[in-house]
């Protein structure tokens, strides 16, 4: 049966895709830790107008998000989507389309942003005739998702499927309202209004469900065990359908956007940890009597690990959501550490442990078991160190600043931490390109050892 | 088994724009939200201006140099931002704004008032190279904006700083002053002498003098900190009981120093960060450097 279903992936689309997506995630990384040096040392790079701070921190952005991310997204997805059909992909020359408009996307957007061309609204930097193009390739993909889906010879309709068609319809609509509406129409308090309820639903309304989709997929087949419960995969998908876009306005507590609508984004905050602990208990169930995987598998390996992030980045979300958190963390450098530990500690974990899962089916030989923990040990440390000294910064900063201490002073009192997160932050890049090498080196192996035979 | 497929397209379509309306339309209707008016420093309802020539020009520059992934506009009502700051933000301040820049992420100060706080020759000294203004400073220089001196401003520069030196000034408008700070400044140093001079003063200005002034004017107060040897002008030396002479040596004097600031050096505006009395408590204490070389 395995082999059977196998015949249904286009293998060397999965693997450029990824292969791509692991590239785009080393380059964005190390622009992030160019970066990171600017805030202990300014004078670093900072004659250049194109290496200029906030240009680099808009590439570093941008490229985790949508070139690291979203690639590795459309990349898994055409190895799931045939599977769960058990249907070809309708339309692999729009795969490939995809491809190479997504990746032309990419590269103008980098440059246009080392250029200084940017919107002025975060999240949502990337300058309007590419937002034309990334709206036309969502529609080649939703053609492609949407024409495969329907057409599907398994009648069974799998969560990850759910999520995925969700994620394609909530993306288009997000996607338009965040860019547009604020860029022409939307003046002050509504710009702002709707540039939070934009940018935290590129998280919660794209990136959570794709990479839900993904970790739906990835574990029961990495378990070996089907999922634990259908009727909790149904309730946390309606929740979080329900509850995530109406959080947006977090983002601007305390502004003058209406109180009204301030409470409704914090009492939908902290509702969403319903969804969340239903998602990880529906996880954690799957694992009961295969916990032995975890020692194993290294798909088990990152998804468990990528889950124990989730639920602690939805735990620390609402309590950020509360106004009396506000206070002190909004502005710092605690809300940055928060970013990383939703993009980095449960969505990147997702795609690595889809990555262990696929890349031996797609390249036809397991990846190397050594090189695999030193990318698990090197990410997980040094992204833990980071976090940590992330919220020590925040808070000490906000407290200082409550405090009336002089801006600079604030700076210096916290340059020392800024220091530990670069070192942290080379251990995440090194762990990375330890993920490059070693599905290069398994791809050219196994293409030596199919010449030998 | 179809069905299924379309309560999920239909209950995604559905719940967003939900949201959409409800938290991105309907406060769009309010009036609140499309006002131009704010309530002046005095209280008194004021209209807003729209950005017009070199103030708008610059608020493009503003943008496209990435000014706004550091620096936020937005004042909050909580945390002492009101004080540190300055006045809080209102609705209509920003309806003239598209798109707004009210900010995410505080690597530098908020700018929101920043309009009148400083010269424009600091500003342009401050763009060209920040160090040379605020030692130590994280912030990014901006040399590509001028003809290789501070001195030389681009036509860019000058759009800018024009536009920097409109930020917060509406609230000022029909107060007879010109910006926030005009406005403070006049607020402090029409202070007279709230604060008598007695050892518990002293005792507290020692405090405050040991919290903020002794990494540039050193402990002793000899104008000696660690901060100090890369300043230029050092910072001043009281130990010798002369004061700069252009700024007057009275009490009166001195205490407009330390709110306002010595333009063009280090030396930075304590009514942005100490109340008047603690500005008379640090005067006190400071003046006992140079009795004590008498005594
Ligand atoms: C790397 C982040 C960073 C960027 C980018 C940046 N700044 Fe700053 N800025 C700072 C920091 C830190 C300070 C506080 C110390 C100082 O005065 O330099 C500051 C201070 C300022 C001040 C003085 C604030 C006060 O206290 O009165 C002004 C004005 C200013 N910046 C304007 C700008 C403008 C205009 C731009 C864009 C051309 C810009 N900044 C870009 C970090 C930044
Ligand atoms: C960042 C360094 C720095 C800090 C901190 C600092 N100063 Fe200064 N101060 C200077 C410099 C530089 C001068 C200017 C000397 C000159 O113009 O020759 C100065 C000048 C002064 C003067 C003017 C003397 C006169 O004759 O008018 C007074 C008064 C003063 N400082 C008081 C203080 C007090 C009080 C504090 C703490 C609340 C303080 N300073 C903190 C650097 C600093
Ligand atoms: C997959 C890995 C990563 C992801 C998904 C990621 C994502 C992000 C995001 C979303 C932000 C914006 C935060 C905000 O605006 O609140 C950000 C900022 C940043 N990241 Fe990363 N990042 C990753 C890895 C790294 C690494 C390895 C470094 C190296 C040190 C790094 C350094 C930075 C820096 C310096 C900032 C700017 C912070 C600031 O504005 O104060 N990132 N990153």
């Amino acid at each position: 049966m395995e082999e059977s279903l196998d015949s249904y992936i286009d293998k060397g689309l999965v693997k450029t895709y990824l292969f791509t997506a692991v590239i785009w995630l080393c380059i964005a990384t190390t622009v992030g830790f160019l970066l990171s040096i600017k805030f202990w040392w300014p004078a670093f790079l900072n004659n250049i107008p194109y290496l200029a701070f906030p240009r680099l921190q808009m590439v570093h952005v941008n490229g985790v998000a949508f070139a690291w991310l979203f690639t590795a997204f459309f990349g898994v997805s055409y190895y799931y989507v045939p599977r769960l059909t058990r249907q070809k992909l309708f339309w692999v020359k729009g795969a490939w389309l995809l491809y190479f408009l997504w990746n032309f996307i990419v590269m103008a957007a980098v440059i246009e942003l080392l250029l200084g061309d940017n919107k002025g609204l975060p999240y949502a930097e990337i300058p309007i005739w590419i937002n034309y193009i990334v709206v036309a390739a969502v529609v080649i993909y939703a053609i492609n998702m949407f024409g495969t889906i329907f057409t599907r010879q398994e009648n069974q309709l799998y969560v990850s499927l759910w999520y995925l068609m969700a994620a394609v319809v909530w993306s288009a609509l997000n996607y338009i309202i965040g860019n547009w509406i604020p860029y022409y129409w939307a003046t002050g308090t509504e710009g702002a209004m709707l540039n939070g309820f934009y940018f935290h639903n590129v998280v919660g309304m794209m990136v959570t469900p794709l990479g839900l989709a993904i970790a739906y997929y990835v574990l029961p087949v990495a378990a070996d065990k089907p999922i634990y419960s259908h009727k909790l995969s149904i309730i946390g998908f309606f929740t979080l359908a329900f509850i995530y876009p109406f959080t947006g306005a977090h983002h601007y507590i305390y502004s003058p956007i209406p109180r009204w609508v301030q409470t409704i984004a914090i009492v939908c905050s902290v509702l969403l940890i319903i969804p969340v602990w239903v998602v990880m208990t529906n996880f954690f169930g799957t694992m009961k009597g295969k916990w032995t995987k975890l020692t194993e598998s290294m798909p088990v390996k990152f998804i468990i690990l990528g889950s124990v992030f989730y639920l602690l980045t939805c735990f620390q979300g609402p309590l950020q959501s509360l106004r009396s958190m506000q206070r002190v963390i909004h502005f710092t450098d605690w809300v940055v550490g928060h970013a990383h530990m939703a993009l980095y500690g449960a969505f990147s974990l997702f795609i690595f442990a889809a990555i262990y899962l696929v890349w031996p089916v797609v390249s036809g030989k397991e990846l190397d078991k050594i090189l695999g923990s030193w990318h698990f040990w090197l990410g997980f440390v040094g992204f833990s160190i980071m976090a940590m000294v992330l919220w020590a910064a925040g808070l000490i900063q906000g407290v200082l600043w409550i405090a009336q201490v002089p801006f600079l002073n604030t700076v210096w009192d916290i340059q020392p931490y800024w220091v530990i997160r670069t070192f942290a932050g080379a251990m995440m890049v090194s762990s990375f390109f330890v993920l490059l090498y070693n599905m290069w080196k398994t791809n050219k192996e196994s293409a030596q050892s199919a010449q030998a035979d | 088994m179809k069905r299924s497929g379309n309560v999920i397209l239909i209950a995604g379509f559905g719940f967003f724009l939900l949201a959409f309306v409800i938290i991105g339309i309907i406060p769009w209707l309010q009036p609140k939200q499309q006002t131009h008016t704010i309530i002046n420093l005095k209280g008194k309802p004021e209209p807003v201006h729209e950005l017009t020539g070199l103030a708008a020009k610059g608020r493009l520059v503003y943008i496209h140099e990435g000014c706004w992934v550091c620096h936020t506009q937005f004042v909050r009502p909580v945390s002492g931002e009101k004080q540190y700051y300055g006045p809080v933000a209102e609705a209509g301040t920003y309806n003239y704004q598209l798109p707004m820049l009210m900010g995410k992420r505080r690597i530098g100060p908020d700018l929101s008032d920043e309009g009148g706080k400083h010269t424009n020759d600091w500003q342009y000294a401050h763009l060209y190279d920040p160090t040379s203004v605020s030692p130590g400073t994280i912030m990014q220089p901006f040399p590509w904006l001028f003809h290789g001196s501070a001195a030389k401003p681009t036509k860019r520069a000058v759009e800018l700083v024009a536009y920097l030196q409109t930020l917060g000034t509406d609230v000022a408008e029909g107060t007879g002053y010109k910006s926030y700070w005009q406005y403070r400044a006049a607020q402090v140093s029409a202070v007279s002498a709230v604060v008598k001079n007695s050892p518990q003063v002293v005792k507290e200005g020692m405090k405050i003098f040991n919290a903020n002034c002794q990494a540039c004017h050193g402990i002793k107060g000899g104008g000696n900190g660690p901060a100090a040897a890369s300043l230029k002008p050092k910072p001043w030396d009281f130990t010798s009981g002369k004061w700069i002479k252009k700024y007057g040596s009275t009490d009166k004097d001195i205490y407009t120093r330390i709110a306002q600031g010595v333009p063009h050096t280090a030396m930075p505006e304590w009514a942005t960060t100490l109340k008047p009395n603690q500005i008379w408590e640090v005067l006190y204490y400071i003046k006992t450097f140079s009795q004590k070389k008498v005594a």
